[in-house]
């Protein structure tokens, strides 16, 4: 017995059991998940309760710190960790504040040898009395030094789901590249007329089909979950539910011509189009929009604030994965409907 | 024929149930770690996942059911 073309099978297999393994597995670094109470009063002392992820707290040397703005620190001045996961952070509020502005948030900023820095954006609000002055705060903040270990990072709101990098992202860049095959194909078919070239095409629109419907799918599951709603009309989730109906369509249209050759014909003209929609309708529309998805209305696709290096270290290798898996699930397709044709003429 | 790819179905779907319970201890394990905590949504992540499973096996599914057609047809020369 052997199997065409094993080791890129196999390869495919592996990445995409590296990618399960190391997403699950590799813990995320530490964070700020709550604090409590949320305001504070200028000039009178505050104990703030912090709850952390994955934290030492109570590990030798820890620090924490308010920051009002780059140049507006202050330090705790007495720490208390009950355990490793809650602190008790004691505040002295200087009652004169940098700016004129009443309300003022200040970032929690932590601090121990073992996990590294974490932060919670605009953790407390600071009310103020309107007296000005920068004299009681200071800029002593601690260089930035990494934590110990090996770990995603951790992101408010999104925490564990970042690991959805490797679980739902990864098909989309699959996708791209699957439906990038197929539309190859058709035009391999238009210029060769060999029906080969349009089985191939079929097959790997079918499996680009079941990628995007994965996608949306895992997609649904993970909006649900931080952005509070499964589906918010955000521009790249309307754009993918019609890049799916426009591959849908590409069936469809096979399906309703009777003749054989005219049917391959206008189904492969039609794929190349479906497909150089598909860029602008994933790729250029949602960027010049504002979207909930990173990569649009100005932020960075693949930034540094949505991933580091130990995560791509994870995600391009489930990229490939999950294309190679999706190119030999195609090859078996295409080999059936080879076979399929060979039989409807030796019947007919 | 037919008991021999039924016993290799058997057989491949123990190990895949026997690979899934074995992967909890590896979670578990990590120890120190607030992992399976529902503050860090990790259910969220099992979820995404369980969907990509069940999905690649619906596929795998109708593929199979695809060749199937295929094999009978190759038999009797009978359906097209």
């Amino acid at each position: 017995m052997k199997v065409r073309g094993l080791w890129w099978k196999l390869l495919g297999v592996l990445l995409i059991l590296y990618s399960l393994l190391a997403g699950l597995i590799i813990p995320l670094g530490s964070g700020v998940v709550a604090v409590d109470p949320m305001v504070a009063r200028a000039g009178s002392p505050l104990e703030l309760r912090v709850e952390g992820y994955n934290s030492h707290f109570d590990s030798e040397g820890q620090r924490a710190w308010l920051r009002l703005n780059a140049t507006a620190v202050i330090e705790a001045k007495q720490l208390q960790a009950s355990d490793r996961r809650h602190l008790a952070a004691t505040f002295q509020i200087p009652s004169s504040l940098p700016g004129r502005d009443t309300i003022n948030s200040a970032n929690l900023i932590l601090y121990n040898p073992v996990d590294g820095h974490s932060v919670l954006p605009s953790a407390i609000v600071i009310r103020g009395n309107a007296m000005e002055g920068s004299a009681a705060w200071n800029d002593d903040l601690l260089e930035a030094s990494g934590a110990s270990g090996f770990h995603f990072p951790f992101r408010n709101i999104l925490k564990e789901t970042i690991r959805n990098t490797y679980f739902h992202v990864q098909i989309w860049f699959a996708l791209l590249f699957i439906c990038l095959i197929s539309a190859i194909n058709s035009v391999r078919f238009l210029r060769s007329k060999k029906p080969l070239f349009d089985y191939k095409a079929e097959a790997f629109a079918a499996t680009g089909l079941v990628w995007a419907c994965l996608g949306m799918c895992t997609g649904i599951l993970w909006a649900g979950n931080t952005w509070g709603s499964y589906w918010s009309f955000d521009v790249k989730q309307n754009m993918t539910a019609i890049a799916i109906l426009m591959y849908l369509a590409y069936f469809i249209l096979r399906q309703s011509i009777a003749d054989k050759d005219v049917a391959r014909r206008f189904s492969a003209a039609y794929n190349i189009f479906a497909f150089l929609m598909l860029i602008p309708l994933l790729y250029i529309i949602p960027r010049m929009t504002d979207s909930l998805h990173p990569g649009s209305g100005g932020n960075p696709a693949m930034g540094s604030e949505d991933m580091d290096n130990r995560m791509r270290m994870v995600f391009y290798p489930a990229i490939i994965g999950w294309t190679l898996l999706g190119m030999w699930i195609s090859n078996v397709y295409w080999r059936h409907l080879r076979l399929k044709s060979h039989f409807e003429e030796e019947f007919e | 024929m037919i008991m021999e790819s039924k016993k290799k179905h058997v057989v491949s779907v123990s190990v895949l149930l026997f690979l899934m319970f074995w992967s909890q201890p590896i979670w578990a394990q990590s120890g120190g770690q607030d992992f399976f905590q529902a503050i860090g949504k990790m259910y969220v992540v099992i979820a995404v996942i369980a969907v990509l499973f069940i999905g690649l096996m619906g596929y795998l599914f109708s593929l199979d059911k695809r060749i199937s057609k295929l094999e009978n047809l190759k038999s009797d020369g009978e359906e097209f």
